[in-house]
């Protein structure tokens, strides 16, 4: 059932917007791969006011949002929920609502009234079950999925360091050694041209 | 409001609109290049780094039914963040006709035709094979994969000069090593006096009096200011511009678009515009490697990893090469999934931590690009457009065949398949064919009859004397390559014939 929160659709968030242009690297797959976003419409939500009062609530949701979404990510390092507060990006308007929906799941399936008091596998049941809702919540969370995972994964606010947890170096550059293998010539497979082009 | 007048006016700065600002600027034109997007210092503007804020600044797309398209908005258009492969089409690109049977090209306008002016391009942009002492790793792994099942494979070739192999060309070269437009054309057009002015978007076309009446002219000196164009400033502004010359090479998107917003003032154009667009066949598959393989490197060394295989161009249509592929767009993809893995959830969780962290070395990504028909259209519905692509039976095929061959290395080689699993604007796995492209040309095709195209076969409109197009969107067909180099070395063939026609 769709809660609250996101039943009244209200507003248009586009995660093809936040997304479309990232698709425009010319990179082959990474076009092909980012092309797949997903237009979110959710409600402006009539969540519960505490949830923006407090920060530390929402940050403590939050952080074990991030735990379950990508577990073994660096859930203290500030950056990784600061993207749910980016006005650059539509979620930072309903960072309300999804925390307060994560709770309200929490308690009706679990009766715990906060999403981080949750163990590992109940909070991904929580999550697995507005995936599996209807589109509008859907749509949030997988927004939040998203947004979670480019800020972790792809360093978004920390280009010198870039993600350890998937050995992502982030910005400078590796010794020309490391890039290559010596006697290359021992990978290479018959030639059709002497110049790379083909006739 | 009083009009700024050239000679030449030229709308876009990318690849297609670089030959013409410096033959024409050399050949004592007086010419004014307009760039919607914003200046570009290279490199300092350039950043090494993920993050969508700035790279939206420079980069955009249009997504439509079936297909999108992405480009570059920026002073020097896409030669700032592009990977650098610099090929020229194959003689097989030239030869391909539609489903009436009609060549897809011009009569005239070839390989053979165009050789020449790949040796200009080249030279400009210090094209040359990437040395085998600086191949990254995935290429070597790919070409030892074709290797092993006895295919060929080339070393590709890069505008770029004293590589370090930071792995950030498509955010743009921090070391200035990219050989993009910025160094070369655009400098030595300004150096030759050349106006370049950027953040002004070309909105609509008029033409002055009859164009036809000035056709036979040929020296500027007594050829009439034929064209205005009204413009917008990034801050909202307007101003106008006169031109005895106008040139389009504003991209496949940018030009249909002006194009297709002028119609009313420009009521000869063919009604091609906006047609015949070819998407170069992109299809993509990815793998973990197999145990016997050495490791790639998805993060290191030259954007595209070094290698191309010709192998398919004539049984297949296609080239095919390996891809690297960043963080973000690892992770905008949402939907990788290990092929056969029924666990859930897949597109994140432990699951997706565990492949997220093979992805740098074990992961490895093909792209074909293919002889695809030129059968994506942009439409105009208001004032947005929207690109669509009918999946033809020809298009499914193509994409089974195509799709099938690229597995088959990646198993045949012990690779395991990764899906990646695209979703719809609901959220949802598309439910069907999704194509995704950096390298769509036509729109305003080359032909030799208005009825096919909209340019003959030295750019000009047909109906519009001294109106011409030198871009992407000129090129007609698919190459079964990177299209950069072919859109420079039509651009410079096009722009020959200008400075014969109208400064001798």
């Amino acid at each position: 059932m769709e809660s609250i929160q996101t039943r009244q659709a209200a507003a248009g968030v586009s995660r093809r917007e936040v997304i479309r242009r990232l698709a425009v690297l010319g990179t082959g797959l990474s076009v092909g791969l980012a092309a797949g976003c997903t237009p979110l419409k959710i409600g402006l939500g009539i969540h519960a006011p505490r949830y923006d009062n407090d920060p530390l609530i929402g940050d403590e949701v939050l952080q074990a949002f991030v735990a379950t979404v990508i577990p073994g990510a660096p859930v203290s390092d500030p950056n990784l929920i600061r993207v749910f507060e980016d006005d650059y990006y539509p979620l930072a308007r309903f960072r309300g609502a999804l925390i307060a929906d994560l709770c309200q799941r929490s308690d009706r399936m679990f009766n715990m009234k906060m999403f981080s008091w949750l163990n590992a596998e109940q909070r991904t049941q929580v999550i697995q079950n507005a995936i599996s809702s209807q589109s509008v919540t859907r749509q949030l969370y997988e927004g939040a999925i998203f947004l979670t995972q480019i800020s972790c994964y792809a360093g978004i606010y920390d280009a010198s360091g870039g993600c350890e947890l998937i050995d992502f170096p982030g910005k400078g550059f590796i010794d020309l050694a490391d890039q290559t293998y010596p006697a290359a010539e021992r990978y290479l497979a018959s030639s059709l041209t002497s110049s790379g082009n083909y006739s | 409001m009083s009009a700024i007048e050239s000679d030449v006016l030229i709308i876009g700065s990318g690849f297609g609109a670089a030959a013409p600002a410096l033959r024409l600027s050399q050949a004592g034109l007086r010419v004014t290049v307009l760039e919607k997007g914003p200046h570009l210092e290279v490199p300092g503007d350039f950043k090494q780094t993920q993050d969508p804020k700035y790279l939206q600044q420079y980069l955009t797309g249009l997504s439509g039914d079936n297909i999108n398209f992405t480009y570059a908005q920026a002073l020097g258009g896409g030669s700032g963040f592009y990977e650098m492969v610099s090929l020229r089409a194959p003689t097989i690109a030239f030869e391909q006709t539609d489903v009436s049977g009609h060549p897809v090209w011009p009569v005239g306008v070839d390989r053979a035709a165009l050789d020449p002016h790949y040796d200009v391009a080249e030279a400009m942009l210090k094209v040359d094979q990437l040395d085998l002492a600086r191949m990254p790793k995935t290429g070597l792994v790919f070409s030892l994969m074709m290797k092993r099942l006895g295919y060929s494979c080339e070393r590709c070739r890069y505008a770029v000069q004293n590589c370090l192999g930071s792995g950030y060309c498509v955010t743009g070269c921090i070391y200035g090593a990219k050989q993009t437009l910025h160094v070369n054309y655009l400098k030595e057009a300004q150096e030759a006096g050349a106006t370049v002015l950027t953040g002004i978007e070309a909105r609509s076309i008029r033409s002055l009096g009859d164009p036809n009446e000035t056709s036979a002219a040929s020296g500027m000196s007594s050829i009439p200011h034929r064209y205005e164009v009204l413009c917008r400033r990034t801050d909202g502004s307007e101003a106008l511009f006169k031109a005895k010359l106008l040139i389009l090479a504003a991209g496949t998107v940018g030009t249909a678009g002006l194009l297709l917003r002028s119609r009313d003032h420009l009521p000869e154009l063919s009604d091609q515009v906006g047609r015949n667009i070819a998407f170069n066949g992109s299809v993509k598959v990815v793998g973990l490697l197999g145990e016997d393989l050495p490791d790639g490197d998805m993060f290191s060394g030259t954007t595209h990893p070094g290698m191309i295989s010709y192998e398919f161009l004539h049984s297949h249509g296609i080239s095919v090469s390996a891809v690297k592929v960043m963080p973000l767009m690892a992770v905008a993809s949402a939907r990788l999934r290990l092929d056969g893995d029924g666990r859930t959830p897949l597109h994140w969780g432990p699951d997706n931590v565990e492949l997220m962290q093979s992805f740098r070395r074990r992961a490895i990504a093909l792209l074909a690009l293919g002889l695809t028909p030129s059968s994506a259209v942009i439409e105009l519905q208001g004032d947005k457009l929207r690109p669509k692509l009918e999946l033809t039976d020809e298009i499914r095929t193509y994409y089974k065949r195509t799709k099938k061959l690229m597995h088959s290395i990646l198993t045949d080689n012990g690779c395991r398949l990764i899906d990646a699993e695209f979703v719809d604007g609901k959220g949802s796995p598309h439910e069907d064919l999704f194509f995704s492209t950096a390298h769509q040309v036509g729109s305003c095709r080359m032909a030799d009859s208005p009825e096919r195209g909209v340019v003959n076969a030295d750019g000009e409109a047909f109906g519009y004397p001294g109106l011409y197009v030198t871009g992407g969107a000129a090129v007609p067909g698919s190459l079964a390559v990177n299209t950069s180099l072919t859109i420079l070395a039509n651009a410079e063939r096009i722009s020959e014939g200008l400075v014969e026609r109208y400064t001798v």
